[in-house]
């Protein structure tokens, strides 16, 4: 999917599907076994995408997003359908990964937690390229908040509106968020370009609100 | 507006987060300067980066895990079938007939993780590979000829009941255990000697043949084609998991939640 920046979302906010998400979502919750299945093949892509490049890590991304979908599976009854269930998801599986990289910022990284045979059986579809393996490594310099706002929105198509519910900030914030981010990557990033490099510019000037 | 315009407040103007005053500022300087503006479209580049880095899709152990974890969810809602408790201690009192003892250690054992419960995969995704009744006759053949490692579980007039995967009579298990990858061979021979036996007539345990079907159409596919002695619905580097001891050769291997395998460690002889 990752195109153009264009057009942001046909995914999952665009037509519904047969059963809606939230007669899936009702049904499992009154005792159905498969609707939460199904609700979770339809969007387990995005989810995932979601979850990879906001951790970076496909091990802890299958973490994040198995952690996220037990949680949605056992609180399905406190959905009250005041967004819509993917924005839901969305957001349970972001939090679930925003936890985790607090989480893991807070105490260094113990060696050898990854478990390298998984990993190595985790086929990647869509190689990264040395460009992408280049954008990846810089936009995990980036903290949390401003990673998640980032890589919804300019790495996967959300529009602000959708990443501003899902994260639970205003539109602003995650406009803020974005352009911080952005303005951070491009020193990483300049050398991606066939400029003769990024003019100059003045130290970070604190001059946003 | 003296010198150029940080690339920060760049952003945030394009971004139209900048107040009033200082968005007027920053258009008059743009307006005069080619470095600035060089930044600013840099900056828009920066998106079109980010947008290009391909999204691989959900790979298929990663799924198929997901779909085992949030099936054992739902059996767990659903059904009386107990769940594995967090943290069980591990039994280990192995009550093994001496006989069933020596034979086990005298062929060394294979051990199986595999991530939690393959059976969840197909009843999960709906996708119904039917998971149980293919895989189970397809292998049922396969170990008849090994009948000597199953020897041990298939006691003669035991309690345990008749093993209906055609050919593995493994004990089952949900011990909960969690098994580390550096210490996964001596738990499991210890679990292996406490469960295979309490299998058959220890409380709390199941018999082989209630194992549930696509748990069991998964232990069989990652036993091979050898004796599968052991199922346990227990933790892997604190992941539910299922670990599965077969027979012959003797190595151990460590799967995935969904039946991918994840680590193997060699039994070597109890010691």
């Amino acid at each position: 999917m990752a195109g153009q920046p264009g057009p942001a979302l046909s995914g999952p906010w665009g037509a519904q599907a047969d059963p809606p998400d939230a007669e899936l979502l009702r049904r499992h919750v009154t005792g159905d076994q498969e609707a939460f299945g199904q609700l979770f093949l339809r969007h387990r892509d995005r989810l995932w995408a979601v979850a990879l490049r906001t951790l970076g890590d496909p091990d802890e991304a299958a973490d994040a997003l198995q952690d996220a979908m037990i949680s949605a599976f056992r609180r399905a009854g406190d959905f009250r359908g005041e967004s819509a269930v993917t924005t839901w998801l969305h957001r349970i599986v972001v939090n679930a990964c925003l936890d985790r990289m607090r989480r893991r910022a807070a105490r260094p990284v113990a060696g050898g937690e990854h478990d390298l045979d998984l990993l190595a059986r985790t086929p990647q579809a869509t190689p990264d390229t040395d460009v992408s393996l280049d954008v990846l490594a810089a936009l995990r310099t980036l903290g949390p908040d401003q990673r998640a706002a980032l890589v919804m929105v300019d790495m996967l198509g959300y529009s602000v509106a959708d990443t501003a519910e899902i994260l639970g900030v205003s539109p602003g914030t995650v406009k803020s968020r974005c352009a911080r981010g952005r303005a951070r990557l491009l020193p990483q990033l300049a050398h991606l370009r066939n400029q003769p490099g990024v003019p100059r510019v003045s130290p970070p000037a604190e001059g946003e609100e | 507006m003296r010198g150029h315009v940080d690339a920060e407040s760049l952003a945030l103007y394009a971004e139209g987060q900048l107040s009033r005053g200082r968005t007027a500022r920053v258009r008059a300087h743009l307006s005069g300067c080619a470095d600035c503006g060089r930044t600013e479209a840099a900056l828009a580049s920066v998106t079109t980066e980010l947008s290009q880095v391909p999204v691989p899709p959900l790979p298929p152990a990663v799924a198929a895990r997901l779909d085992a974890a949030l099936s054992a969810e739902s059996a767990r809602r659903a059904g009386p079938e107990p769940a594995p408790a967090p943290a069980p201690p591990p039994r280990r009192s192995p009550r093994w007939s001496p006989g069933a003892l020596r034979i086990l250690t005298a062929t060394a054992v294979t051990l199986v993780v595999a991530g939690g419960v393959g059976y969840a995969v197909s009843q999960f995704s709906g996708s119904t590979t039917s998971g149980a009744s293919a895989p189970a006759g397809s292998s049922a053949a396969k170990p008849a000829h090994r009948s000597i490692q199953a020897g041990p579980f298939v006691t003669p007039g035991g309690p345990m009941a008749k093993p209906n995967t055609g050919s593995s009579s493994a004990a089952y298990a949900q011990t909960g255990t969690n098994y580390q990858r550096g210490t996964l061979a001596k738990q499991a021979q210890r679990q292996l000697a406490a469960d295979t036996v309490s299998g058959m007539s220890g409380p709390g345990q199941v018999a082989a043949a209630r194992i549930p079907a696509q748990l069991r159409t998964c232990a069989i596919q990652l036993a091979d084609g050898r004796p599968l002695l052991l199922v346990d619905q227990a933790r892997y580097q604190r992941r539910p998991a299922i670990v599965i001891v077969v027979g012959d050769p003797d190595k151990a291997i460590a799967a995935s939640y969904s039946c991918v395998p994840l680590h193997s460690a060699r039994l070597t002889a109890r010691g």
